[in-house]
């Protein structure tokens, strides 16, 4: 009855009984009356016409509830407060489902397929799972029937949290030190530097000697932007308002990276305490969304950064 | 974030997530070149290394260096010289006096991802050198084997017009690349974006990475394990036994082309978020997988090879049961 | 999202209901000829316009439906000013409702309108079905049931409708709208089958007033004397002997003033009448008292005038047995329901004690019995309420104090007419019978053991006794010869015993809950009086049990034999239909909970079979698929041509390639959706796959050459 490993679809319950359906008994009762002092024989077939539509009617959305299985996927990335498309594939026919997770509106499903539900997070999290709840009363409509899912996401979502507009005051460091340009080349993957070690085949021209001199291996000059500040945001949700502080760090990092800063982010994982670089927003929510309450991962803070404290502990 | 439950499925869905933001990435940079795109992509999630074909001014290293940043791990650039030398790509040992031992520099080979501009231009005693790491995924210097680093890709550029002053690569050599791909020149409107700003080196300076070398290393593994029914791997050789059949065609695909074919469709189905290969996928990379590959009897352009691979293609009935 | 009200099928299947629900009552009584127009023509016509003008409703419209609705108010006061009995208010209830949905279907703003007017059609159902004495309503029945499904599945979809959808948007009606109510059907006949085993009989009639009427309203009078018009003005039995058979109406001829038993008949099936009773017995019509060998006599043909108020009180008559009787007695509630022209013998159970009849009087004989001042002809109805004492075989066999009253015993225990050697067998075979009881079981089985039924017997030679050549010479007879036996053996005994003339319960109706009387139910009993109970009737032939011991059936019993004699399929057959239909109901509903979805088995073929049609279509389109052509490249083809069709066709071929080279198949839902593409593209190109259409051209879509 599952319809994967990781989707747990409840057993189908009744809810509730619409008016028709009660409309229906009150008019059998009636005609049970009717038939039992008149004698009416065809009255009583036509109630147990009606006890059977009743009976079938209550039962088969039972049926339609139990072909429905559910899958779900996801953006890597959401934020709080934000709308999250979600991509539900759903077989059944003729139900309506709800995302309860997010308390979505109602949507309907005619027929296997997949298709987009907009939602908006109120928590800052990893979501792994969705509750969904399935209803209908298909195919007469006179009960209904609910069935609830715990849908597993092919990949869990990052929510972050809500950006709370927070100015970073930068320090810039205007020189460029030998730390500096340690970063540089054991960096590796960052191209944008304003020199690089030399490579065979670069032309001899290009070498900047001054460089060069300083460090003692052949540095190539690239005409690339200037030095990029460095920003180390220490987000410590201990403190009264974890999620207070989380969109403050977001808000934060995200004023320092369009400001161009190269920023590092300490927090608390699940797993433990996390210090780390975050190349861009993106990053920043990811890391945000994972981040609990915990004492924040510490690292080498390189010269000429500039450290913010957010949270902690009030003494 | 890990996953507890491993499901063949679920790793070739990260695959595809994967190669899809490679893909868009490129696409970014590389504005209004879908189908280099598509081939680098290919290239990179099939484990195998590219050769990009074209004149100089169209965005081959510009492709490349994209690669390099948004697979992020280490990135190594080497401008082929006529007089450049195997161990100034390899590493060499050198004598250390305070140690009083010998230390191997690595050379730049040592990196995720390596542009070698200009290929051609190499001496060919460099160009087999480089060659065969390419092959072994390792080198041997001073009797000792050290590996490289996983995953290793190499992007080559080389310009198909300059003949002064080059080593053209012979086909042996060739085979080495899964696929050989051109760029061609943007249209008029993407040149025109590309003038007032749009993608290029200012898109490259904004492109974060998108994954890291341990992810795109199981990408590429789990690329391995999508299916391939029979019937497909049947319509791969048959493909591959009509080149030999041509009569244009002096040496057909090699098994080992077969192989890089059938590799990179897998690629390219995971790329098209599939878990199985169709012909469609064999169809679509047989001309960049096989053409540079072949011998045709009057020796010419890669361009004719590709000709004569499209109209061998056309003559392979597609499987159907 | 569509508005509910724009569904057009939900408004037909739901006018259908009505309109079959309405004729169904109508054709039961609730008739007239401006009403019949209203209902058949002016119902749908109604639903249209209301659907036409569900935007805009306009005012005058509005302002003619208020003043209609008042006219009918009125129209309704004014006729209820005339009826005196709440029965006769029944047909200007329904009338007026009738009128009201035709009214009412103007304007069905909204689902639940059409909601209301189901409803309302339901009623009407549950009118027409108490009005219903026959089967003419069932296939009335059957299309409102199945219209009424349709109507609920759709509606159901509607309501759907309102939210927006995931994905692929369904249309409210399609094949699945007809075929899942069909579906719904087969296991609500399945379901209320069963429910028909167990729920009681539709009861005693416990209304206020009973049906009572004529058909024609000058009736033909007389003074109370037997009338039976298909025997012929006078002395029906003797004049032409036995060619003389009751065929094809009440001619049986012992509704007379004399009944031979040397005359042989063999009335056919004719339905003679119907009756509604919450019980069988036997429906009485006269009794004989005096015998002679041969013929019954009546000994007192002088009916008394009885007119005691409406209903009419039937007062109890000497030969009628005790005023008080020793045992508890119950009402049996009978109405008779004339089909043929039938004898002025008002028929009751006995003893009657109240006649619901059209006239203020009728005639009572001296045993009780009733006959009308009128002639009862097809059509006639009128109800007589009986009153029958609960006996079981303790309180028949129970030994009482009570005397024999004079009258009873001069003109019911005379020594009777007949042989000695029948006298001496009557002596012999009760001989060690201690009871009145026991003695008439005595001779019942003496006689099923020595004796034969059968319609089959010689005639009566002249001067035979009847009585003595039924048990000594022929040893075989019917009703007439066994009852007779009974009667003269019990007198010969002393003890009071008549002959009873009528009909058999005949057989009951599961559906009307009517007892169905043919011609061939006619019958002869004997009648045994008990002191201090009143008269028993005996009869070994026909299976009718003691008042005390019948008992409650449920409704659907004998609704398999009832079919089955009218179906031509043997009961079992029919018997297994319904357990089957459970059974495969059962199975599939524990399948569809335990399996995952579907999974297309040999799907490979599937997609060959798919591929080959696209191929078709792409000839037919002037687009061929090279051998080398892949799936994909081909149905972008296609989508270039039929543009609108480009993204369907996409998956379409997706879900083909799947199906040949993915390691599992694609799921029956996922082809279902290739299916109903291929299904839709083909009609499409083969209704209106003008050449034109395979070249985009920049001609106007007017210069189109039309077909």
């Amino acid at each position: 009855m599952t319809p994967g490993p990781d989707s747990q679809g409840g057993f189908p319950r009744p809810i509730i009984v619409p008016k028709a359906a009660v409309i229906l008994e009150l008019i059998g009762l009636a005609l049970f009356i009717v038939a039992r002092t008149t004698g009416a024989g065809w009255d009583i077939v036509l109630l147990c016409g009606i006890i059977a539509v009743v009976l079938t009617g209550s039962a088969l959305p039972a049926f339609v509830l139990a072909r429905v299985t559910i899958a779900a996927r996801g953006p890597a990335d959401a934020t709080v407060g934000r709308p999250l498309p979600l991509t539900l594939s759903v077989t059944g026919r003729a139900v309506k489902i709800q995302i309860l997770t997010f308390d979505s509106d109602w949507i309907r499903v005619d027929a296997p397929g997949t298709g987009p539900i907009v939602v908006t997070p109120q928590r800052r999290g990893v979501l792994t799972h969705l509750r969904v709840e399935v209803v209908t009363a298909a195919p007469l409509g006179l009960a209904r029937w609910r069935r609830r899912f715990r849908v597993a996401l092919t990949a869990p979502i990052d929510v972050a949290p809500r950006r709370e507009p927070t100015r970073c005051p930068i320090v810039i460091g205007d020189t460029l030190t030998p730390s500096d340009t340690e970063a540089t080349t054991n960096g590796g993957n960052d191209l944008t530097r304003g020199v690089r070690e030399y490579v065979d085949g670069d032309p001899i021209r290009s070498v900047h000697w001054p460089a060069t001199a300083r460090t003692g291996t052949v540095m190539i000059r690239e005409l690339e932007g200037p030095r990029r500040p460095h920003v180390v945001i220490i987000a410590d949700l201990r403190g009264p308002d974890p999620e207070l502080i989380a969109s403050r760090a977001a808000g934060m990092a995200d004023d320092a990276l369009r400001h161009g800063a190269r920023v590092d982010l300490a927090t608390a994982e699940a797993d433990g305490p996390r210090f780390g670089t975050v190349p861009s927003a993106l990053h920043v929510g990811r890391r945000l969304a994972r981040a609990v309450v915990g004492p924040p991962g510490s690292g080498s803070i390189p010269h000429g950064a500039t450290v913010h404290h957010l949270g902690g502990v009030v003494p | 974030m890990m996953r507890t439950d491993a499901r063949p499925g679920a790793d070739l869905t990260e695959a595809h997530e994967l190669a899809g933001a490679l893909r868009h990435a490129l696409n970014q940079v590389l504005r209004g070149k879908p189908e280099p795109v598509r081939l680098a992509t290919v290239a990179l999630l099939s484990g195998g290394h590219l050769l990009v074909d074209d004149v100089p001014g169209v965005g081959k290293t510009l492709l490349a260096k994209t690669i390099a940043r948004a697979a992020g791990g280490s990135f190594r650039r080497v401008q082929a010289t006529p007089d450049l030398l195997p161990s100034e790509l390899t590493g060499v040992s050198i004598f250390h006096l305070a140690g009083n031992e010998w230390e191997f520099r690595p050379g730049p080979l040592f990196a995720n991802v390596v542009l070698v501009d200009e290929l051609n231009r190499a001496t060919p005693r460099t160009q087999s050198a480089l060659l065969e790491a390419m092959e072994e995924h390792q080198i041997t210097v001073d009797g000792i084997t050290r590996p490289l680093p996983d995953p290793f890709f190499l992007v080559a550029t080389q310009n198909p017009f300059e003949t002064a002053g080059t080593f053209p690569l012979v086909e042996g050599q060739l085979d080495r690349f899964t696929i050989v791909t051109e760029i061609g020149a943007p249209d008029a409107g993407t040149e025109r974006e590309l003038l007032l700003g749009a993608g290029g080196d200012a898109a490259l300076n904004e492109l974060e990475p998108v994954t890291d070398p341990v992810q795109l290393a199981a990408a590429i593994a789990a690329v391995r394990t999508t299916h391939c029914a029979p019937e497909v791997a049947d319509y791969t050789v048959a493909i591959a036994n009509a080149t030999r059949a041509n009569g244009n065609i002096a040496i057909g695909a090699s098994p080992r082309a077969s192989l890089a074919l059938l590799h990179a469709a897998q690629a390219h189905a995971v790329l098209e978020g599939r878990t199985y290969v169709v012909p469609d996928d064999i169809a679509r990379l047989a001309v960049p997988v096989l053409a540079h590959r072949l011998v045709l009897r009057d020796p010419g352009r890669l361009e004719e090879a590709r000709a004569l691979m499209h109209s061998v293609l056309q003559t392979v009935p597609i499987p159907r049961p | 999202m569509t508005d509910p009200q724009d569904i057009i099928e939900l408004r037909i299947a739901t006018c259908i209901a009505v309109v079959a629900a309405a004729i169904a009552a109508l054709q039961e009584g609730a008739a007239t000829g401006s009403l019949w127009i209203a209902t058949t023509v002016g119902l749908p016509v109604a639903c249209f316009i209301g659907y036409r003008v569900r935007a805009t409703r306009p005012l005058p419209l509005r302002m003619l439906q208020s003043i209609i609705a008042i006219l009918i108010l009125v129209l309704f006061v004014s006729r209820i000013g005339h009826v005196t009995d709440l029965a006769a208010l029944q047909i200007p209830l329904a009338q007026s409702f009738l009128w009201l949905l035709v009214l009412h279907a103007l304007d069905m703003p909204n689902r639940r309108g059409l909601l209301v007017l189901l409803v309302a059609s339901l009623v009407l159902m549950a009118l027409a079905g108490v009005l219903s004495i026959s089967m003419a309503i069932a296939p009335w029945l059957v299309i409102w049931a199945f219209a009424a499904l349709v109507s609920l599945v759709l509606a159901y979809r509607a309501e759907l409708e309102e939210l927006p959808a995931l994905g692929r948007a369904a249309p409210t009606f399609d094949r699945s709208s007809v075929l899942v109510p069909l579906g719904v059907l087969v296991v609500v006949l399945a379901v209320g089958f069963a429910v028909f085993m167990v729920v009681p009989v539709a009861g005693t009639n416990r209304a206020i007033t009973f049906p009572a009427q004529l058909p024609n309203d000058s009736p033909v009078r007389s003074n109370g004397a037997l009338v039976n018009p298909s025997l012929g003005p006078s002395d029906p039995g003797s004049s032409n002997g036995s060619s003389k058979s009751g065929a094809t109406s009440f001619g049986y001829f012992g509704f007379s003033d004399r009944l031979d038993t040397s005359l042989r008949g063999r009335p056919d099936d004719t339905l003679v009448m119907r009756v509604r009773a919450s019980s069988p017995d036997f429906w009485r019509g006269q009794t004989f008292d005096q015998w002679d060998g041969r013929v019954w006599h009546l000994s007192d043909d002088t009916p008394r005038l009885v007119r005691n108020g409406e209903p009419i009180g039937v007062p109890r008559v000497p030969l009628d047995g005790p005023t008080q009787t020793a045992v508890d007695v119950d009402d049996l509630t009978q109405t008779y329901y004339l089909e043929v022209n039938g004898p002025n013998s008002i028929f009751a159970a006995s003893e009657a004690r109240k006649v619901y009849f059209p006239e203020r009087s009728i005639f009572q004989n001296v045993d009780g019995t009733l006959r009308a001042g009128v002639r009862l002809d097809a059509g006639a109805i009128y109800t007589v309420v009986s009153e029958r004492p609960l006996v079981t075989a303790a309180t028949l066999r129970a030994p009482r104090p009570d005397t024999l009253p004079l009258d009873i015993a001069t003109t019911y225990a005379a020594r009777p007419i007949t042989t000695e050697r029948v006298r001496d067998l009557a002596h012999t075979i009760t001989a060690n019978a201690p009871t009145t009881y026991d003695k008439v079981l005595a001779i019942e089985a003496w006689l099923a053991a020595n004796t034969k039924y059968s319609l089959d017997i010689p005639r009566l030679p002249k001067g035979a006794d009847a009585v003595d050549q039924y048990v000594f010479v022929d040893r075989r007879g019917f009703c007439e010869q066994i009852g007779t036996t009974l009667v003269v053996m019990l007198r010969e005994l002393g003890i009071p015993a008549r002959l009873g003339v009528g009909y058999a319960p005949g057989e009951r109706n599961p559906f009307t809950g009517l007892y169905e009387v043919k011609a061939s139910d006619a019958h002869a009993w004997a009648e045994v009086y008990f002191p201090g109970i009143g008269w028993q009737t005996f009869d070994p032939t026909a299976n009718v049990p003691l008042a005390g011991d019948s008992q409650l059936d449920a409704a659907g019993s004998g609704a398999l034999s009832y079919l089955s004699a009218r179906l031509h399929i043997p009961t079992d057959v029919l018997a297994a239909l319904p357990i089957l239909a459970g059974l495969i109901t059962l199975v599939l509903a524990v399948r569809q909970l335990r399996r995952r979805p579907r999974r297309v088995a040999i799907s490979r073929s599937w997609a060959s079979t798919r591929l080959a049609r696209l191929e078709r279509l792409g000839t037919r389109r002037g687009r061929p698929r090279a051998p080398s052509e892949t799936t994909p490249n081909f149905v972008r083809a296609l989508g270039s041509i039929a543009h609108q069709h480009a993204t369907d066709l996409a998956r379409a071929g997706a879900t083909i390639d799947a199906a040949m080279f993915a390691p599992d198949p694609p799921t029956s839902d996922e082809c279902d959706t290739v299916d109903a593409l291929l299904d839709a593209i083909e009609a499409e190109w083969t209704t209106r796959g003008h050449p034109e259409d395979l070249v985009p051209s920049g001609r106007a879509p007017g210069t189109r050459s039309g077909r």
